[in-house]
């Protein structure tokens, strides 16, 4: 992290402690607006999630929320996407339904998600439905297989002995230590080489299966809410759309003896599963106890991630079936393509509010006057909005001396498409392009 | 003409109006407007009159209304639509008016 970054993300870090909130590590792209030098707003992007918003109490009221969303939509869709979602306190759902998103799910007083799509969920059910099998009971599995190992063919196997179909889903966030596709094909490889091959139906992930390594923290205090939160979304979205489309009756996990905090996640789970005031058929619930083996005490991905790295192949043999054991042989074969993400959980973590407190002034001193350079003396104290892209890469944006050379008056800057400016893309995905653009509105 | 990708235009700002517009097998237009009660049926009109000069036969087309006029909403599907296409825009039929 650079000195500019450190700058930048600390004046967002403060503003969001003097608003109760924290940053979420993985935000690259910060919208923030300025008055008289000072940041009365800002609104977070990680992939495709909205997220860490807070505009200053005296400003509110001004649709600075609706000025830093439009610049977020025109750097999500230069970065490929064009449908977000939202997650944020119930109490603030209004405000985003006033831009365009509608609530999904709600877990009351703690979280409510939102997608500004409004055909995303109902489109995501209709192609669900059109892979509906016939048969009594139909089992449900998430897995994020990050790899595929023997425990989740085991559990996979267990479910379809059990049902008359079984639907798979592999969560479908690039933030495992595996990419996205290759725990996909695994998945896939690994189901093809079982018994009831069959009856399986493997899924690809979705923004409705969600990750819990990517659920936004930002506004939650304590582990234990996020975990509620999660999981209360989470597990709604499964039960009220995913699991009627399919005809699911019954959700299969994997018992999870090592965290605490998984323990407490299939207690939830179970809870959201059967309650009666859902609008929905309940799903009968089935921890499935961990395989294992004679010297080793339940087969985990974690496990065979750290023999992977001691390079005990003979090891990584053992606890994955061999669909999964070739494949990882020709990731590493590749070794450029077979980056794995880690680099990612890497990021920076957010600084204290006290650090961030303490350079906060400097950095404000430093904003550059581009961002107010086209509008007129008198209007001077207007509000003023600007993007801050990628904080853990060499941002020159906030502390700049000159505005870089790619500043645009215009938000229309941003446009893309055919003579727009685009961004470089990453070689990987820790290594992210440049970027400050100033986003005047007038 | 088609929808070949995700495309947007416009702000949020007051008296504008920001339209998404996505690739769809079928046409479908979603309008939230602040004036929805005075004015829906006019800017539902407006916006299929121009999406028929442009030609756009498919397409899913979200617009979000802050009070916009007439040739605001107009300009700003027109280009959320060319930025949509590599098509080229046939300006001579949008002039009819």
């Amino acid at each position: 992290m650079t000195t500019g970054d450190m700058r930048a993300a600390a004046a967002i870090d403060a503003f969001l402690a003097a608003n109760h909130l924290r940053r979420d590590p993985d935000v690259t792209v910060f919208a923030v607006a300025q008055a008289q030098g000072r940041l009365v707003g800002c609104l977070g992007l990680a992939r495709d999630v909205v997220k860490c918003a807070a505009i200053d109490e005296e400003h509110r009221g001004e649709n600075l929320l609706g000025r830093l969303l439009t610049d977020i939509r025109y750097q999500a869709l230069r970065r490929g996407q064009a449908h977000l979602c939202c997650y944020t306190k119930p109490v603030y759902a209004e405000q985003f339904t006033a831009l365009g998103f509608h609530p999904i799910a709600e877990v009351p007083n703690l979280a409510v998600l939102l997608e500004d799509d409004p055909h995303g969920l109902s489109d995501y059910t209709a192609s669900l439905a059109a892979r509906r099998r016939p048969g009594s009971p139909v089992g449900g599995v998430v897995v994020n297989a990050d790899p595929f190992t023997l425990g989740h063919a085991h559990l996979i196997e267990f479910a379809a002995q059990q049902c008359a179909v079984v639907h798979v889903f592999v969560v479908g966030e690039d933030v495992s230590h595996f990419r996205y596709k290759d725990r996909l094909a695994m998945v896939r490889a690994g189901v093809a080489a079982l018994p009831s091959a069959s009856r399986i139906v493997v899924h690809p992930g979705s923004r409705y299966v969600v990750s819990r390594l990517t659920f936004p923290q930002y506004f939650l205090k304590e582990a234990a809410d996020v975990s509620r939160a999660y999981t209360g979304i989470d597990v709604q979205l499964f039960r009220r759309h995913i699991a009627p489309a399919l005809g699911i009756t019954d959700r299969f996990v994997g018992e999870e003896p090592a965290s605490a905090i998984t323990a407490r996640y299939n207690a939830e789970m179970a809870d959201w599963l059967r309650r009666p005031d859902i609008d929905a058929p309940p799903v009968a619930f089935h921890v499935i106890d961990r395989l294992g083996l004679p010297d080793v005490p339940f087969i985990s991905a974690s496990l065979v991630r750290s023999r992977l790295a001691a390079g005990d192949w003979a090891g990584v043999a053992e606890l994955t079936p061999p669909t999964t054991s070739d494949y990882l042989r020709r990731l590493a074969a590749k070794p450029a393509k077979a980056a794995v993400s880690a680099e990612l959980a890497a990021a920076p973590p957010p600084l204290t509010a006290e650090e961030a407190q303490d350079i906060m002034a400097e950095v404000l001193a430093e904003v550059p006057d581009a961002s107010v350079s086209d509008v007129p003396a008198d209007l001077s104290d207007a509000v003023s909005t600007a993007i801050v892209a990628d904080l853990d890469a060499d941002v020159s944006g906030l502390c700049a001396e000159e505005p870089p050379a790619q500043a645009a008056p215009k938000p229309k800057a941003a446009r893309r498409g055919r003579g727009g400016p685009r961004p470089q893309p990453p070689a990987f995905l820790s290594q992210k392009p440049l970027a400050f653009l100033s986003a005047q509105l007038s | 003409m088609d929808i070949e990708r995700d495309a947007i235009a416009g702000t949020l700002e007051s008296s504008d109006v920001l339209v998404r517009v996505s690739p769809h097998p079928v046409l479908e237009v979603d309008l939230t407007s602040a004036v929805e009660a005075q004015y829906g049926d006019d800017i539902r009109q407006l916006i299929d009159d121009t999406l028929r000069r442009l030609g756009v036969q498919a397409g899913r087309i979200v617009i979000e209304d802050r009070g916009a006029l007439d040739c605001t909403v107009r300009a700003r599907l027109e280009a959320a639509v060319a930025r949509s296409t590599d098509q080229p825009l046939d300006y001579a039929a949008l002039g009819e008016a």
